[in-house]
């Protein structure tokens, strides 16, 4: 005996997936930590407050399913509703095909490979300006300010910076060596950038990925990380400009612990802070490789 | 309409197609399934893939929270009680747009729904515009994030408020004079429960467990109406931050022309969220000149590729291009005398 066949409002079953798809994915990123892969940890409940969200909206999708369009909507002529339905389900495929990236690509931490299309700044080749490039960089600080600064009346020292906050200056003043952490990376990366001269001659130590440039030489390298503000997109690198007394021969965004003494030199003819390395160990990539403001 | 037969043999199916597929995937998961173990090494695509799945994940709260919004204004604000709230004077509903974002601060992605909704229930469209424009970047939210990425120029955060005040209140009082009529798209003016039909119903003659049953559905609607925008300008972005190298902007930094353009054609395309902008353009503070930086983080906000997606998909090309000019004839003059005199 033939059951009395059923119509199904298929439309509403894609989008059921669709919404399962989604809270399930945020739900499994938050539970198992890897959201900070992608997003600041600030903001991991606006991410599993929305996957509840969503969850919520597929059960209600769910329900749909078993209700079949209003006749109401057969009366639109034959063709326009068809051809609605068309456009409608291939549409669908731009929220499927995220979804499947999302699920089937392994999921990993920003390679530091795009360290350079983000934009490390060491040199900007053929710019046509007198300022001098910090040599540590970080995003946000200049060493001098904007407006107002000219090659001919060079500004010994930062004085007339408008920053007046500067926490970790008594700590970092009175510290045999600046131990850099996850955790004060940014902070230190500004003090540094900023105030150099109170700290020549003191040891430092971090642990980064290499960074290698061609306008480098051989025995000089960066030793950076990606600072994120909101979420990966808008990761920039970080971190210090090095120089070893050998050529170095390590790969292009392997993880080092480095320590060193903070020195100047004279590039492109203005002084740029540098660290003249002491020791280079590699080092195992920490677990959460990001640092945050 | 398919139709699908429902007996034992085809939910065995679905069952076993079902564990297959949570299988495959788990192995996906663990990264041993053999679709993964192809990707491992080729590290662009996967970093294709963080880039785009961390856009789509930041900016999904907020289309959330747009979509609910819209659908509860619709639901349960009439146009009676909104009408009261907006200001009949053309130039005070302009102004109270501007600094609505203080008490919104919906990153771009959540503010076109309750737009469209809110221009559906009449009102003015040149104080949706400003709306619009000014909410992504007056707001505390914005405002903070950008003083700590200018610790050492606080001068920046108020150029970019008061930048953002200006063109945004500027725009809206242009397009006060030049639009006439609707300007929503056709299909679009009959949003409403999925089912396609026009139908205007009367929010107090509904109990509340059912006005919130079609709020839910309201906003499960607008989200995939909204949502595939969203999809695509997030794709387009990764694309332009994985395989495209930023040094395509050196060496045009101080020309004081070029230096703005160039910034504002990177806001569009990098899609990066306001709070975060502030970021970005304080990493370019030393080889760009401080009005192309106040451009990007002006512009940017306002029309990004994910926004200009979003806004074609609920209001008509002409309003869309006339958006567009205006602000960038209006961010272009504005940073180059900032250029100059700042």
């Amino acid at each position: 005996m033939k059951r009395p066949r059923k119509e199904l409002n298929t439309e509403a079953l894609i989008r059921s997936i669709i919404l399962l798809g989604f809270s399930t994915l945020l739900l499994w990123l938050v539970i198992s930590g890897k959201i900070i892969i992608f997003i600041n940890p600030r903001y991991t409940f606006l991410s599993l407050i929305t996957g509840a969200v969503m969850f919520a909206m597929f059960l209600i999708q769910t329900c749909q399913i078993f209700i079949p369009k209003p006749v109401a909507c057969q009366l639109h002529s034959h063709t326009h509703s068809h051809s609605h339905n068309e456009r409608a389900k291939w549409s669908y495929l731009i929220f499927g095909i995220p979804l499947l990236i999302a699920f089937i690509l392994p999921t990993t931490f920003l390679d530091p490979s795009l360290a350079s299309n983000k934009g490390v700044s060491i040199n900007t080749q053929g710019s046509i300006t007198n300022q001098s490039t910090p040599m540590v960089y970080v995003p946000g600080s200049t060493p001098q300010m904007q407006a107002g600064n000219n090659s001919t009346n060079p500004q010994p020292y930062p004085s007339q910076t408008q920053n007046t906050q500067r926490p970790l200056a008594d700590d970092l003043r009175s510290a045999k060596l600046i131990n850099v952490t996850d955790e004060n990376f940014v902070q230190v990366m500004v003090e540094l950038n900023q105030h150099y001269k109170d700290y020549l001659g003191k040891e430092i130590s971090l642990v980064g990925f290499v960074y290698r440039d061609k306008d480098l030489t051989p025995r000089q390298f960066g030793v950076l990380r990606y600072v994120i503000t909101c979420c990966t997109a808008d990761a920039s690198p970080a971190g210090v400009f090095c120089e070893s007394k050998d050529p170095i021969n390590l790969k292009d965004g392997s993880w080092v612990n480095i320590k060193g003494t903070l020195r100047t030199e004279i590039y492109q003819g203005e002084e740029s802070p540098i660290i003249q390395i002491t020791s280079v160990v590699p080092a195992a990539k920490p677990e959460n490789p990001y640092v945050y403001p | 309409m398919r139709i699908l037969v429902i007996n034992r043999k085809t939910l065995i199916w679905f069952i076993l197609l079902l564990l297959c597929g949570f299988l495959a995937i788990r192995q996906e998961f663990n990264q041993a399934g053999p679709v993964s173990s192809l990707f491992v090494n080729y590290t662009p695509i996967l970093n294709f893939k963080t880039v785009l799945l961390s856009i789509i994940i930041e900016a999904l709260p907020f289309l959330i929270l747009g979509v609910f919004v819209s659908a509860i204004l619709n639901n349960f604000v009439s146009e009676e009680v909104l009408a009261r709230f907006i200001p009949k004077n053309r130039i005070l509903s302009i102004l109270m747009a501007c600094f609505l974002g203080v008490i919104f601060p919906i990153c771009e992605c959540g503010i076109i729904p309750v737009a469209r909704r809110l221009a559906n229930k009449g009102v003015p469209l040149y104080s949706i515009v400003s709306f619009i424009l000014a909410a992504p970047i007056i707001n505390p939210v914005v405002a903070s994030s950008t003083a700590i990425a200018f610790t050492t120029n606080h001068r920046m955060i108020w150029l970019r408020l008061g930048f953002a005040l200006i063109v945004s209140f500027l725009t809206g009082f242009i397009l006060s004079y030049l639009l006439r009529g609707n300007e929503l798209r056709k299909e679009d003016s009959t949003i409403s429960h999925g089912c396609g039909c026009e139908h205007h119903h009367h929010e107090d003659s509904l109990g509340f467990p059912e006005k919130l049953i079609a709020t839910f559905k309201d906003a499960c609607n607008e989200f995939f109406e909204m949502g595939k925008y969203l999809m695509i300008g997030a794709s387009l972005a990764a694309v332009v931050q994985t395989f495209v190298s930023r040094s395509i902007l050196t060496g045009i930094g101080h020309h004081p022309v070029l230096s703005i353009s160039a910034m504002m054609v990177f806001a569009f395309v990098v899609s990066v969220c306001s709070s975060a902008d502030a970021f970005i353009a304080a990493s370019f503070v030393n080889s760009f000149s401080s009005g192309s930086l106040l451009a990007f983080m002006v512009f940017g906000p306002m029309l990004d590729i994910k926004s200009a997606l979003m806004l074609l998909g609920s209001f008509k090309l002409r309003l869309v291009i006339f958006l567009t000019i205006i602000i960038s004839v209006l961010i272009s003059i504005g940073a180059y005398l900032i250029n100059i005199w700042v």
